[in-house]
């Protein structure tokens, strides 16, 4: 259910999640019910209305309760009406909610209280349709935010704490500014303008559509804009409080939109969850199309695995704490299984896998040094190729140390090495925080890779400062220097953003 | 002039400091639930600064007439609340006393500890409802391998409704059984530190 404002201006506050109207404020409460005020105060989070200055209130019949000559109307997060009337004596009364009549004059002298806004607004609009609890669309809407910017015909500001609404299955992009356009009770469009250095600018689109705390589904669709297209589908319903499941089609196609594609692949994923006590089973199926092109190879390979995942456990009294897993699974491909299996030909495979990780406590050290460690071991078995077996260790070492309340530091060290592909790399980082007043955030780091495969530039440091600035929210700026690295010196990626 | 001016400040008994909400049929109305009744000679130019949320300093006489009225877009310092004010100067019936208004803002202390197989390199966010799950709206600072620590300033009171991530929604937490669990929420009091702990990120098993 709506409920409709409409003002000489609105304005959002989105820290203080508050529409705040000005001048000749007209609003559709629902139900039949409307308002007319000179201004109104609305309470995104807690639905507390205010309504001030000569309100007239039109109840279910069409009738002016003109009356009650209100100064001011409240309508509090649990429903309850209260007025202060100016005449024919100025009282305060509460109102009864369905027909709009007095009831009695007991309004505690609070309840008028006015939110006490002390940013700017983030945008302005002709209107708002708030659907309580969830989200409010705003009509001719105009941002202030970093800098007055375009009039949108709408914008959709969601408020819900229900994080479904959030979720999100675009591929990461230097710059991404969502702009949610179309909002209801249980669906929100977005369109979203995004920039990258390797793909160039863009848009993107997705589509949720949320049926309360239990279910989600998401369509998305990126870039729009470019040859090659990406569509992603996920489905996610929590069936009981220990059931969950979990559908994804994603599909792949390059080339001009009205034309043959270039290339064109799929894939299928389904898994359901079921949380024991201590652990969870998962069992997870998917299926490929290598080429939905004709002349291209038709191969669909498929997987199915079974996993059992446990939770952390401490390790007797000694404070280090560990955790198992293990699975057993079937892979096929009727073009042959290659990849980390030999020989390639083989079109069957059966697979089972366990692995250990296990966490030290952290310690402190002389000078303050907090160091704590993390191991993990996965062992693979295949029942077919050389061996059948494969192997991957990864170990890694922290110290972190806080020279100050701003200032902190952090060293890491960390040891990969699988046996399939082969692969081992050893990184060394150090991370340099200082948390400046005013909420501004400054990260420097340096890194050291020894990699055997070289895809990871031999030394690199990076710069990333984070700034609250008074009106225009926070600003992100974040780029690494490689070295020459092939050739490279910056990174072809930079992080950038603004956020309220 | 100048008798005019001393008959003025003869007749202010006290000043009123206060935000308003409307002035209509004669009166200011404030948010405290209180009304005074203006002069018909109050400043016209001063009655038309008077809108929902702004602030007053309202000049009263004994009989509880507002004479001369201050508007301004911050709180005056001048002048007393309407809680000190005597009952007989407000036309509305008394009321008990207000609990005292809580918008200032506080600083809430997160502390989160993380999977120890979290990357090393990543950073731990925290998104929020009031930015529209923004997932790296507040970024935390690590305090050792596994302790990540992260403030949010909010107004006093306010409901904190929140979920940790990695940066993206793709790296948000999960449950121990790896489904998406429902938002973190609390109440923002002056000094509150929190100790959370996030059992899987959604992207490890």
């Amino acid at each position: 259910m709506f409920e409709s404002f409409a003002a000489g201006q609105i304005a959002l506050y989105i820290n203080a999640g508050v529409i705040e109207g000005q001048g000749g404020a007209r609003i559709d409460l629902g139900n039949r019910r409307s308002a007319q005020a000179d201004a109104f105060a609305y309470d995104l989070r807690t639905g507390r209305l205010v309504l001030a200055g000569h309100v007239d209130l039109v109840d279910r019949s069409g009738r002016t309760a003109n009356e009650l000559r209100a100064a001011v109307v409240v309508r509090t997060p649990n429903g309850t009406l209260y007025a202060l009337v100016t005449t024919p004596t100025p009282r305060r009364e509460r109102l009864d909610a369905t027909t709009l009549a007095p009831v009695d004059d007991q309004a505690p002298g609070n309840a008028f209280a006015f939110p006490n806004v002390s940013e700017a607004p983030w945008m302005v609009a002709d209107s708002a349709d708030v659907v309580p609890g969830t989200l409010v669309t705003l009509r001719h809407a105009t941002f202030l935010y970093p800098t007055r910017g375009a009039t949108l015909p709408s914008y959709v500001y969601v408020f819900s704490p229900n994080t479904y609404y959030a979720t999100s299955t675009l591929p990461y992009a230097s710059f991404d500014q969502a702009w949610p356009f179309r909002g209801g009770a249980h669906a929100l469009d977005t369109l979203h303008v995004r920039y990258d250095q390797s793909a160039g600018a863009s848009l993107g689109f997705d589509h949720r559509a949320v049926f309360g705390d239990r279910a989600y589904a998401l369509l998305s669709l990126a870039p729009l804009t470019q040859s090659g297209r990406n569509a992603s589908f996920t489905f996610y319903q929590r069936m009981s409080s220990h059931v969950y499941q979990t559908f994804n089609a994603d599909a792949y196609r390059q080339g001009p939109l009205i034309q043959r594609p270039d290339r064109a692949n799929a894939s299928l994923s389904y898994a359901v969850t079921d949380a024991l006590r201590q652990s969870y089973v998962q069992l997870t199926l998917n299926q490929s199309y290598d080429s939905l092109v004709a002349g291209g190879t038709p191969n669909h390979p498929n997987t199915e695995l079974l996993s059992w995942y446990g939770n952390d456990h401490p390790l007797g009294r000694t404070g280090f704490r560990y955790r198992l897993h293990s699975s057993i699974g079937h892979d096929h491909d009727a073009f042959g299984l290659g990849g980390q299996i030999a020989p390639a030909a083989a079109t069957d495979a059966w697979v089972k896998g366990t692995g250990l990780s296990l966490s030290s406590p952290v310690v402190t050290l002389p000078l303050k040094i907090q160091l704590s460690a993390y191991g993990e071991r996965d062992l693979s078995w295949f029942s077919t190729g050389p061996g059948h077996g494969y192997l991957t260790n990864d170990l890694v070492l922290t110290a972190a140390r806080h020279m100050s309340p701003r200032l902190s530091a952090v060293a890491t060290y960390q040891l990969l090495e699988a046996s399939s592909p082969f692969t081992l790399f050893r990184t060394a980082a150090l991370n340099l925080t200082y948390d400046a007043p005013a909420r501004a955030q400054v990260v420097l780091s340096l890194q050291h890779d020894d990699d055997v495969n070289a895809v990871r530039p031999l030394y690199a440091a990076s710069i990333d400062v984070r700034m609250r600035l008074a009106r225009l929210g926070t600003i992100e700026i974040g780029r690494s220097y490689f070295f020459n690295f092939g050739g490279q010196t910056w990174s072809p990626r930079f992080t950038f953003s603004f956020l309220p | 002039m100048v008798p005019t001016l001393h008959l003025l400040v003869l007749a202010v008994a006290l000043q009123i400091h206060a935000q308003a909400l409307a002035l209509q049929d004669g009166l200011l109305v404030l948010t405290s639930g209180d009304a005074l009744r203006v002069s018909p000679d109050l400043d016209p130019a001063a009655q038309r600064q008077v809108k929902p949320g702004r602030y007053v300093l309202a000049s009263v006489d004994d009989g509880g007439i507002v004479r001369a009225l201050r508007v301004a877009d911050r709180p005056f310092t001048e002048g007393v609340d309407p809680s000190a004010a005597p009952a007989s100067l407000f036309v509305t019936p008394p009321h008990p006393a207000n609990e005292a208004a809580q918008d200032q803002s506080v600083t809430v202390t997160l502390d989160v500890h993380v999977p120890a197989s979290t990357p090393p390199g990543d950073t731990v966010y925290v998104a929020t409802a009031a930015s529209g799950w923004n997932a790296n709206q507040v970024r935390c600072t690590q305090i050792d391998g596994v302790t990540w620590r992260c403030s949010v300033a909010l107004p006093a009171g306010a409901t904190l409704t929140y979920r940790y991530t990695r940066g993206s929604w793709n790296t948000a937490e999960s449950d121990r059984a790896g489904g998406q669990p429902p938002a973190r929420s609390l109440t923002a009091r002056s000094g509150t530190t929190v100790n959370d702990a996030v059992a899987r990120w959604s992207d490890q098993p």
